[in-house]
């Protein structure tokens, strides 16, 4: 039990060992970014983690959470710091944002994704403007209103079509997000009387909380510590987008049909669900989104996918993860799992990518 | 919001009063009012509990909230002007009372007494008939539960499960199921027409075996007769689709033995979710052209459901005892949670009704 704790101490104890690389410097500034290919390689070695957590004590559990959330953009403070002192190469500069950004993805995400989804307002607070790290502070109104509601479906832009891959996927994720927050916040301020761009749209508080966090970086570390800022929240925007990209790739649902637990990719290898403060271990947070990270159960009958780690560098090549990935993924989910009305939607997407027609070929066998 | 209350300090909680029921809970401030209510068994309307849906939308009568996600993002402008909140997304500021008109915790029918009399029997194999009985007045009952009948003639009552899904204002025609039993008293005088015009004494609805809440797949076992219950739950299911992935296993003798194929099909064919049928034969001859699964039906377990065994797996059986019996060792081999295969004890020891006979 008291291991149970003690394993969500893993996402900042790695940030804090980014935040030493970045101090010192040199080749140690890309220990943050190196995470990911050792990470994937150490998790292909270890079987999937499917127990749930002897967990009980809240305000013990999510201390890590909140120690990687305010970690998030303290790191960004300490590269500016770092860049600041003078003797940064351009190499170790890109190398530290590149970290930055990526643990802003891989551990920022997950953390600010729980506060986020809290009752409190001091965890809703933080949770939200703490998202300056990847340019999206509004980005819990379409998650909230979109996407859990949408989830599988053509209305949800989290959902990556068969054939899509990562790239044009993100692109249009990054503008179908933006663009239904925006809209989202006009209609809501208008149906209270004010105006759909008035003060009070929140597109105004997330602009002030990136000029304040950028004139921090600015601040400490002149223009070269504010190009890094920008060019590390930039990237993590896109780079978000990859979480949703292999968590919910292919899936399909019918509009207006109830949520179940096969609508998502569970990625339940030990590593991937402690140092995601559980988001890849999926399933339930989709049926109920008040269960915190350490309550979910891992779905025990979903579809085997690979860690986190493997699908975030296999996203990057378009034929790996089509073919080695999910593919295979999506056929054992067709097969056992889809509903005989999702089968036919996921028929035709197959289909339309030009992939192969596993259908077909089922019916051949049982036929013969 | 005090800077006191954002930090964790003041009050706890807040008392939240729901009308027309007027059933009072606490409500902390670190929740959603609706997450106060589930947690203490209040069944409150609700469904994705982001504030999407709106099906936790109620009335706030008095008192103050505070807004966790904006509210116009889903409710129109007259909504927010007649004070209509999202349960799901408000934390109670001040104690509070609620108008909720749909708000009903669930609980099961306390059972009654009944009379019935048999309008029809219909003949589906050739020692089972589907039996209708018209009640004094309707009943109701959860799907799977079971009713007892009983003669003045004979003595003892006999329990038979309701072979149809509940209707919500309750069903005062009940269809069953009821198997011929060899030199059987009871189901001899019934068979032969000697009940028909009889005034039988009804008592019900009983049983434990009903549609559990749950998120994993589904594995159904019946056998002879006891594919009513399983219809009965499964017909109820499908009306408000629950995503989970079932496998029904129906164990006879032969083929001449199989029956509600179409209801099934009918299933299958509205199933939100994979749905696997597989009728089990053991006494098929070998030079039939059968070509499904043959043997005791605790032998195809395995091979059928293997894909859906999880530690989440819910299992509902009825059929003869030693069905019941041999399907549970085998489903324990396979690792499901003894807790989570349903029978209805008493409903297989008078099922046989052999028992009394």
């Amino acid at each position: 039990m008291f291991f149970d704790y003690l394993r969500y101490y893993t996402s900042p104890f790695i940030q804090i060992l980014t935040g030493i690389g970045v101090y010192i410097g040199g080749p140690y500034v890309w220990i943050g970014i190196a995470t990911l290919p050792v990470l994937a390689v150490l998790e292909s070695l270890l079987p999937r983690d499917m127990k749930e957590r002897k967990i009980n004590n809240a305000f013990l559990a999510y201390i890590p959470v909140w120690i990687s959330a305010v970690l998030n953009t303290l790191l960004y403070v300490l590269l500016a710091w770092r860049i600041g002192m003078g003797d940064y190469t351009v190499i170790e500069m890109i190398g530290g944002t590149l970290s930055v950004a990526w643990l802003g993805v891989v551990v920022g995400v997950p953390s600010l994704h729980e506060l986020y989804h809290q009752r409190g307002y001091l965890a809703q607070l933080v949770g939200t403007y703490s998202q300056v790290i990847y340019l999206d502070c509004m980005r819990n109104i379409a998650h909230m209103i979109g996407h859990h509601l949408d989830v599988g479906t053509s209305k949800d832009s989290d959902t990556a079509l068969r054939g899509r891959d990562f790239y044009t996927f993100a692109l249009a994720a990054v503008v179908h997000s933006t663009k239904t927050a925006m809209e989202l916040e006009s209609d809501a301020l208008e149906k209270r009387g004010k105006g759909r761009w008035s003060i009070h749209h929140r597109l105004w508080k997330a602009i002030l909380a990136q000029v304040v966090f950028q004139g921090i970086l600015f601040a400490i570390g002149g223009l070269p510590a504010l190009i890094c800022g920008l060019s590390g929240v930039l990237l993590a925007r896109i780079w978000v987008e990859m979480f949703n990209y292999f968590q919910h790739y292919g899936q399909v649902r019918l509009v207006g049909k109830p949520i179940a637990r096969r609508h998502v990719w569970n990625h339940l290898s030990p590593l991937s669900r402690v140092i995601t403060f559980e988001i890849t271990n999926h399933a339930d947070h989709h049926i109920n989104a008040y269960t915190p990270f350490y309550k979910l159960k891992p779905d025990t009958a979903s579809v085997k996918v690979p860690s986190v780690f493997v699908c975030f560098c296999a996203a990057l090549i378009p034929p790996v993860w089509y073919k080695l990935i999910i593919q295979p993924a999506l056929k054992e989910w067709d097969l056992t799992q889809a509903s005989n009305e999702e089968r036919e939607l996921a028929r035709e997407q197959n289909l339309r990518a030009g992939w192969p027609d596993w259908f077909a070929k089922q019916q051949e066998s049982s036929a013969a | 919001m005090s800077l006191l209350n954002a930090l964790g300090f003041g009050k706890a909680s807040r008392t939240v009063n729901i009308q027309p029921a007027d059933v009072s809970f606490e409500a902390s401030k670190n929740k959603s009012i609706l997450e106060s209510a589930l947690s203490q068994g209040l069944a409150m309307p609700h469904s994705c509990t982001v504030g999407t849906c709106g099906t936790c939308k109620c009335k706030l009568i008095s008192g103050k909230i505070r807004e966790l996600t904006n509210f116009a993002y889903v409710l129109s402008e007259e909504e927010l002007r007649n004070n209509i909140i999202l349960t799901c997304q408000a934390v109670a500021k001040t104690d509070i009372t609620l108008d909720v008109e749909d708000f009903e915790p669930k609980r099961l029918n306390p059972p009654a007494d009944f009379t019935g009399k048999i309008v029809e029997q219909k003949t589906i194999t050739h020692d089972i008939r589907e039996v209708t009985l018209e009640l004094d007045r309707p009943i109701k009952f959860d799907a799977g539960q079971y009713i007892q009948m009983s003669v003045d003639e004979i003595f003892g009552a006999r329990s038979y499960s309701f072979a149809m899904p509940p209707t919500e204002s309750g069903n005062k025609t009940i269809s069953l199921f009821i198997r011929r039993v060899p030199e059987g008293q009871f189901t001899g005088m019934l068979f032969d027409g000697k009940l028909d015009n009889v005034e039988f004494k009804m008592h019900g609805p009983a049983g434990n075996f009903w549609l559990r809440d749950g998120k994993g797949p589904m594995i159904c076992i019946a056998g002879g007769s006891g594919l009513a219950p399983v219809l009965s739950i499964l017909e109820e299911a499908v009306k408000s689709p629950i995503g989970r992935p079932c496998v029904v296993l129906f164990g006879a003798r032969t083929q001449n033995d199989l029956y509600g194929i179409e209801r099934l099909k009918a299933i299958e064919k509205a199933w939100d979710g994979a749905f696997v049928f597989a009728p089990v034969l053991s006494h098929e001859d070998d030079s039939s052209p059968w070509q499904g699964a043959r043997g005791f039906v605790n032998t195809a377990i395995g091979d059928v459901a293997g894909t859906y065994i999880s530690d989440e797996t819910d299992v509902y059986m009825c059929g003869p005892p030693p069905m019941i019996d041999a399907a549970t060792e085998t489903l324990i081999e396979l690792g499901i949670n003894e807790h989570r295969i349903h029978f209805d004890k008493f409903f297989d020891a008078s099922h046989g009704v052999i028992r009394h006979e």
